[in-house]
C-alpha cells in the first residue's frame, strides 16, 4: 500500500484511491464538492511526488508551476508529500508607525513587519485585532520597503476600519495572516503592457503593482486606471506621486460624477478600461474594488479580448 | 482513428475553445443574462472537463447530469431558441479553429442529443 504525507503526518491508502478519499478517510478534514475536477474546492499543494496532468487541469500556469493540484484527481503514491494550498499559519504581529488621512474616508497606513514577512506587492495580509475580528488588505509596499503599506477606508460603522483608521494608537500591533493571493507581477514579462485598474482603494495593490514593474525596470507601457467616485474622493499616495515621473506610467483619473479631475476624465471605469485593453491588447491585466465593479469590469475585458489566464481580479466582499 | 479530440488538437485546443466560445455567449443578448451571477471560472473549467469527455478525450467529467445541470435554467425560460445559440457558437467556434465540416457537426449532433435532457423534456 503507498504512503504519502500530509504536512508531517504519514498516511497509508490503497493504490488507486484519490488523495482526497485517502485524507478523509484518514480524518483530515480538507474542503471538497464536485470531487470531478471542476469546482476546485480541494486544491492542495503538492512539494515532492508524482502529479499527473489530470489533476492539474483547468489549473492556472502559475498554480501548475507552484505544484498545486486537485486532492480529488490526485492518486496517492509512495513519496508525494501534500500540503494546504494556501499558507495559513500566523505571520507575527505588525506594529502600526504612521497613519495618513488623505480623505475623510481613506487611512494610509505602514506598518513595521514582523521578521520574515515580506509580502509582494498585490499579496493580501489578514490582519486579526485582539478580539480575533479578522480582514484582509492588499499590499501597496514593495518586498524592499521598510514598511508595509495598506489602504484603509473608513466603512460606516465598520469595526475593523474604525479601529485602523480612527481608534488604534501608533505603536499598536496587530497580529496578521499570510500573505495570500496570486494578484502579483509575472517573472520574466518586463515587455508585457499592464493594465492596472483600482477602484477606490482598491488603489492599493494597483500602486504596489506599478511600483513593482518600475522596480524591475519594466520596458512596456503600464496604464493605471484611479477611479473614484469624485475629483475629492481620488488620493494620491507619495509614492503615487514619485512614481507619475515615471515614463512607462500612464495614471489615468476616472471620476463617475464630475468635475473631472486632473489629468483625469469623467465617465463609467470600464469604459476607460475597454478603451485602455485597445491601446495594448496584449496587457496581463489586474482588477480590485468593490465585488460588483470588479465583476463588470472582468466581464467586459474577458468580452473584449483579454484571456482569463492574464486577467487577474482582487474583488471586495462586503462586510462591516 | 483519432478521437474527435485528437483531431480537434486536444487540451490546448479545447481550453482557446472554451474560452471564445464564452467571449461569444456573453456578446450574445439572447444568452448573456443566464451566465450574471456565474462564477465563469468554474464554469470554464467544467465546461473544459465536459467537452474533452464528449469530444473522447480523458473522461474527467463526473459533475452533474445535464438535465440536473440546467433545471434551473429551465425554470428561468430555458428553451430551444437557446440551444440553438450554443450550438451555434459552438460550431462557429470550431470553424475558426479550422475544424473539418465533418467534426463540426458531430459535435452539433453530440449537443442536439442531450437537447431534450437539457430542457426537462
Amino acid at each position: 500500500m503507498p504512503t504519502f504525507h500530509w504536512e508531517d503526518r504519514a498516511i497509508e491508502a490503497p493504490a488507486g484511491m484519490s488523495a482526497l478519499e485517502a485524507l478523509l478517510a484518514a480524518g483530515v478534514l480538507i474542503p471538497s464538492a464536485c470531487r470531478a475536477g471542476a469546482c476546485q474546492s480541494c486544491l492542495v499543494r503538492a512539494s515532492a511526488g508524482t502529479v499527473p496532468p489530470a489533476a492539474q487541469l483547468g489549473l492556472k500556469d502559475d498554480q501548475r508551476a507552484r505544484g498545486e493540484a486537485l486532492a480529488c484527481r490526485l492518486p496517492v503514491s509512495d513519496g508525494l508529500q501534500l500540503t494546504p494550498a494556501g499558507p495559513s499559519a500566523l505571520a507575527g504581529e505588525l506594529v502600526l508607525q504612521r497613519r495618513l488621512r488623505p480623505t475623510p474616508t481613506v487611512a494610509v497606513l505602514y506598518f513595521s513587519p514582523p521578521p520574515g514577512l515580506r509580502p509582494l506587492a498585490g499579496q493580501l495580509l489578514h490582519l486579526i485585532r485582539e478580539d480575533g475580528l479578522s480582514r484582509p488588505y492588499s499590499v501597496a509596499s514593495l518586498p524592499e520597503d521598510e514598511h508595509i503599506e495598506l489602504h484603509v477606508r473608513q466603512v460606516p460603522n465598520g469595526q475593523m476600519s474604525t479601529t485602523l483608521c480612527d481608534t488604534a494608537p501608533i505603536g499598536a500591533r496587530l497580529k496578521a495572516r499570510g500573505p495570500f493571493g496570486d494578484c502579483t507581477l509575472r517573472d520574466g514579462e518586463q515587455d508585457r503592457p499592464l493594465l492596472l485598474v483600482g477602484v477606490g482603494t482598491g488603489l492599493a495593490p494597483m500602486l504596489g503593482l506599478a511600483r513593482d514593474a518600475h522596480h524591475r525596470g519594466w520596458r512596456a507601457p503600464v496604464t493605471l486606471i484611479q477611479a473614484g467616485l469624485n475629483a475629492e474622493a481620488l488620493y494620491t499616495p507619495e509614492t503615487l506621486s514619485r512614481l507619475s515621473a515615471w515614463p512607462m506610467l500612464r495614471w489615468r483619473p476616472v471620476v463617475l460624477q464630475g468635475p473631472a479631475p486632473e489629468g483625469g476624465e469623467v465617465g463609467d471605469v470600464v469604459e476607460a478600461a475597454k478603451r485602455a485593453l485597445a491601446e495594448t491588447p496584449e496587457a496581463r491585466v489586474y482588477l480590485c474594488g468593490d465585488a460588483p465593479v470588479v465583476n463588470r469590469l472582468r466581464r467586459a475585458l474577458f468580452i473584449a479580448g483579454a484571456s482569463l489566464s492574464a486577467l487577474h481580479a482582487d474583488p471586495f466582499t462586503p462586510t462591516t | 482513428m483519432a478521437s474527435l479530440y485528437e483531431r480537434l488538437g486536444g487540451e490546448a485546443a479545447v481550453n482557446v475553445a472554451v474560452e471564445r466560445f464564452y467571449r461569444r455567449m456573453l456578446s450574445d443578448e439572447r444568452v448573456a443574462d443566464y451566465f450574471d451571477s456565474v462564477d465563469m471560472d468554474r464554469q470554464m473549467a467544467k465546461q473544459r472537463a465536459f467537452l474533452t469527455m464528449v469530444f473522447g478525450g480523458p473522461a474527467n467529467y463526473s459533475g452533474k447530469d445535464m438535465r440536473t445541470a440546467h433545471a434551473h435554467l429551465v425554470s428561468r425560460g430555458l428553451n430551444d431558441g437557446h440551444v440553438d445559440a450554443v450550438i451555434e457558437h459552438l460550431g462557429g467556434v470550431l470553424k475558426e479553429l479550422g475544424a473539418a465540416d465533418a467534426d463540426i457537426a458531430e459535435v452539433a449532433a453530440i449537443a442536439n442529443s442531450v437537447r431534450d435532457h437539457v430542457l426537462s423534456r
